[in-house]
């Protein structure tokens, strides 16, 4: 398991080198630049600045500056928010996006798992359909249409929450459902198709042909293995969910690190950009990771198989 | 069970507790007198010279004060600021400002008329870059300095007679210099904070004790000195900033706010809910669709006034299609202004009928475009294209949002009926947008200039020849002449003359597409007091209160 684990990380960092050199060659050839504003900066003051933040230099030397200075840890500043550090926009934003997308996780998980484990359970029935077609719904609403909706019946109609900002605790409960939601959803779907498999397995015939409760069957012999598929989506998810939503958080007004990202990338904020994405992959490929580690546990046949 | 129930207690509270409608952040702020205004973006920095835009002129207003002050209400009264009085000698070349012997920093050092020399090096030294120094060649010799071919500061215009005597000298008589100075370039900015933190030429901070830089912190909360009448209180990165009073400022008994939170807001529906729930006071816009709703139901929370800027379209006149001043002239006289701002864009904006918008009565605007779309297919024909047989393929380019779009795609569908033209529409982001306009590699594209002070020149001197706001390709001596003997006229009738002169010959050249003058339509709670009209939006915090009153019910 540690040989495994050990030779994972070593891919990890060949990832993460792959990511860095794609990204900091894209966002320096795709056309603009972080100087274009509405109005023109004569040519010798953009040569200035350029000069300040060493983008007069080559390219390919620019490359192993910002390699150089990133193995010490140093993600240089941001162009478009002068005179803040990148990890110190990170730094910031993180805990933030981090918050919001736990929150939601959780909604995810304590609305979709239930329906979608009813669902396989009484397959073909309301229970399945009614659930189901909602899920399909959630699945298809987009979060720019959910949110505002949200945001007019229980912000503006009802008086319950705050429309935007996040200045109390029950300023999280808008963004976090509309995100919960949309995710619920998909819960709901993989979480019903994993059980349908599992159900339909010899052991569960076994179970139930010596006489176990239906309620024993589902939570002690399928649910674990219902739930796999959940799993695995939630490695991924996980890492795409907390670092944030450019449209949840502009919508409302959380600083989060969704915004960076999205923003950093469509102001040609190159520095931003480059510590975003390094820091969503690490992320990624940290948790994708765990995810594996964690099937492995708990699927026995993969532990077999492990080399 | 015992679980269930408990949960279901919780929610009953919650649901309660929720049901209670809380005061809103208005009525609370209002009493405690800070003003919440929504502001757009976030600013892209707190340093006076790093900064371009009017987000960030907002904030700047609070918190530092130039040489003389806005007025609240009229755009031309100019008050004293640092300055208490002045002179012009030389017909307006060289000016002497005596500032007044109790103006002091916000950590309560007097501030000097040397502060002032210093802001203005930093802002010209080449080695720190500022974003917008344009601002101050109107001082001698400061172009030179700023491009690097002066070495001497000594030479530019601008120095200390003694502490409170400021003499500035300029390339050439400037009448209405009071107004250029209530531009936030001409701010001082606190050198002796800055070079406690950093380098006051360059960007960076000292070198520790392992030899690493960072950035120049003098802008953090904590850090911050300012002259004006407010100082930094707090700055949530993208959340918002917060200013609050100085109590250091000379006329500190009459600011009446006890401080303004500048709240960074991105979305325009957003800020409308916002301001439904009262979270705000004064909002940065109003989407167009809403306009109908509140103009019907809410006129008291609307504002819909001029701002001095222009929307416009350029014409690529390098491009061997729009080399004939008649196929220009056609697309601009086909373009239905009336239709496309009074039904397209709800009467936001007001139709433009030349370059520079309605500013002052001395200015008797030159109105020389209309809608003929007769006329323009005959100029069409003459330029060898009736009904637009044979004329290229172009297209529009505008950066990616929604309402350039929809105004890109009305155009598109006029030049189409009445000229016969097919014409694309390419679309872009920002950054990239501005970036491919500069580079010329455009045919018709979208545009929007707004006044930096309020003079026809602020129009005007952007279409010489080599000035980088060009990006047409268009020059013309003559006109360029016009421009330049407008700098040394004196009388401001002779000058209004030259600048009408300018503005016709332009004109007539059918370089852009006018499209609309620019108004702001905002949102404003009935508390707000001492809130007039400006035609460059720039309302002097100092001058502000909030009274009791609140929000009529608009949930």
């Amino acid at each position: 398991m540690l040989r495994y684990i050990l030779s994972r990380l070593i891919q990890s960092i060949v990832v993460l080198l792959i990511v860095v050199t794609m990204v900091f060659f894209m966002v320096k050839m795709t056309p603009g630049n972080p100087m274009a504003a509405d109005k023109a900066s004569s040519k010798y003051v953009v040569a200035q600045n350029n000069k300040i933040f060493g983008f007069d230099k080559p390219l390919g030397q620019q490359y192993f500056i910002y390699l150089g200075k990133l193995m010490q840890g140093e993600m240089g500043w941001s162009l478009k928010a002068e005179g803040r550090a990148v990890s110190e926009i990170i730094a910031e934003s993180f805990p933030i996006s981090l918050r919001l997308g736990l929150l939601a996780i959780a909604i995810a998980i304590l609305i979709g798992t239930p329906l979608g484990v009813i669902g396989a359970v009484k397959q073909n029935t309301w229970a399945d359909y009614v659930p189901m077609s909602l899920a399909m719904m959630g699945v298809c609403i987009p979060t720019f249409v959910m949110g505002p909706f949200l945001a007019v019946v229980f912000g503006l109609k009802l008086g319950w929450v705050n429309v935007a900002g996040i200045d109390q605790w029950s300023d999280w409960i808008l963004p976090a459902t509309t995100m919960g939601l949309f995710y619920a959803a998909y819960f709901a779907r993989l979480a019903r198709a994993g059980m349908l498999e599992v159900l339909s397995q010899d052991y569960i015939r076994t179970a139930k042909a010596k006489g176990v409760p239906g309620w024993r069957i589902v939570v002690f012999h399928a649910l674990r293995g219902g739930l796999l598929p959940l799993l695995s989506f939630l490695g991924p998810a996980l890492a795409g969910i907390v670092v944030g939503s450019f449209v949840i958080e502009g919508l409302f007004g959380i600083p989060g690190l969704g915004r960076h990202f999205t923003e950093a990338a469509l102001n040609k904020d190159y520095s931003l950009v480059l510590g975003t994405s390094a820091f969503y992959c690490a992320l990624l490929v940290a948790a994708n990771l765990a995810v594996d580690v964690l099937q492995v546990m708990l699927n026995p046949r993969l532990r077999f198989a492990q080399p | 069970m015992g679980f269930v129930r408990r949960i279901l207690v919780g929610l009953m509270m919650f649901a309660a507790m929720a049901c209670e409608r809380r005061e809103s952040m208005v009525t609370q702020f209002s009493r405690e007198k800070i003003l919440l205004k929504g502001n757009g973006s976030e600013p892209r920095s707190l340093d006076l010279h790093l900064i371009q835009t009017t987000t960030e002129h907002h904030i700047m207003m609070a918190m530092f004060e130039g040489l003389v002050n806005e007025d609240a209400a009229d755009d031309t009264t100019i008050h004293p600021g640092v300055a208490e009085r002045w002179e012009s000698h030389e017909n307006f070349t060289r000016w002497k400002f005596h500032l007044r012997h109790d103006a002091k920093w916000s950590d309560g050092r007097p501030l000097v008329a040397e502060d002032f020399v210093k802001s203005y090096k930093r802002q010209l030294s080449p080695s720190f870059g500022a974003l917008y120094p344009e601002m101050l060649f109107k001082l001698r010799n400061a172009q030179a300095f700023n491009e690097g071919k002066l070495k001497d500061f000594d030479e530019v215009g601008v120095r200390a007679l003694d502490e409170h005597t400021l003499e500035m000298s300029l390339n050439g008589p400037i009448p209405y210099f009071l107004s250029v100075l209530l531009h936030f370039t001409w701010y001082p900015v606190p050198t002796h904070v800055i070079e406690k933190f950093g380098e006051l030429e360059g960007r960076f901070s000292r070198p520790d004790a392992d030899g690493k830089t960072d950035f120049n912190k003098w802008t953090r909360p904590g850090n911050m000195v300012s002259n004006g009448a407010f100082k930094l209180k707090e700055w949530k990165f993208k959340e918002y900033i917060e200013v609050d009073r100085n109590p250091y400022y000379w006329d500190s008994t009459h600011v009446k706010l006890n401080g303004v939170r500048f709240m960074v807001v991105t979305d325009v529906a957003t800020e409308e809910r916002m301001f439904r729930t009262g979270s705000l006071h004064i909002t940065e816009t109003l989407g167009i669709d809403r306009i109908p709703h509140y103009r019907d139901k809410f006129p008291q929370l609307i504002r819909i006034y001029p701002y001095l800027g222009t929307y416009f379209y350029r014409i690529n006149v390098t491009l061997p299609q729009f080399k004939d001043v008649r196929v220009r002239q056609a697309l601009n006289l086909a373009v239905d202004r009336e239709s496309l701002v009074n039904r397209t864009l709800q009467a936001a904006h007001s139709p433009a009928w030349g370059l520079t918008p309605p500013m002052k009565a001395s200015y008797d605007l030159p109105r020389p475009i209309k809608f003929d779309p007769v006329k323009a297919r005959e100029l069409l024909a003459e330029a060898g294209y009736p009904e637009g047989k044979g004329f290229k393929k172009f297209s529009i380019l505008v950066n990616d949002t929604e309402t350039h779009i929809l105004i890109a795609e009305v155009v598109q569908e006029m030049w189409k009926r009445h000229l016969g033209l097919e014409v694309g529409i390419r679309t872009e982001s920002s950054s990239v947008f501005y970036d491919t306009q500069n580079r010329l590699d455009y045919d018709v594209a979208r545009a929007g200039w707004i006044a930096d002070f309020v003079e026809p020149i602020s129009f005007l001197d952007m279409w010489t020849k080599g000035n980088q706001n060009n990006m047409t390709g268009w020059e013309n001596t003559k006109f360029d002449k016009l421009i330049e003997d407008s700098y040394t006229a004196t009388d401001p009738l002779a000058r209004g003359k030259l600048m009408l002169e300018a503005e016709n010959l332009f004109m007539a050249e059918n370089v852009i597409i006018p499209i609309y003058w620019y108004n702001r339509q905002i949102l404003i709670h009935p508390a707000v007091k001492g809130w007039h009209v400006k035609t460059l939006d720039n309302h002097p915090w100092r001058d502000l209160d909030l009274g009791e009153e609140t929000l009529p019910n608009i949930r």
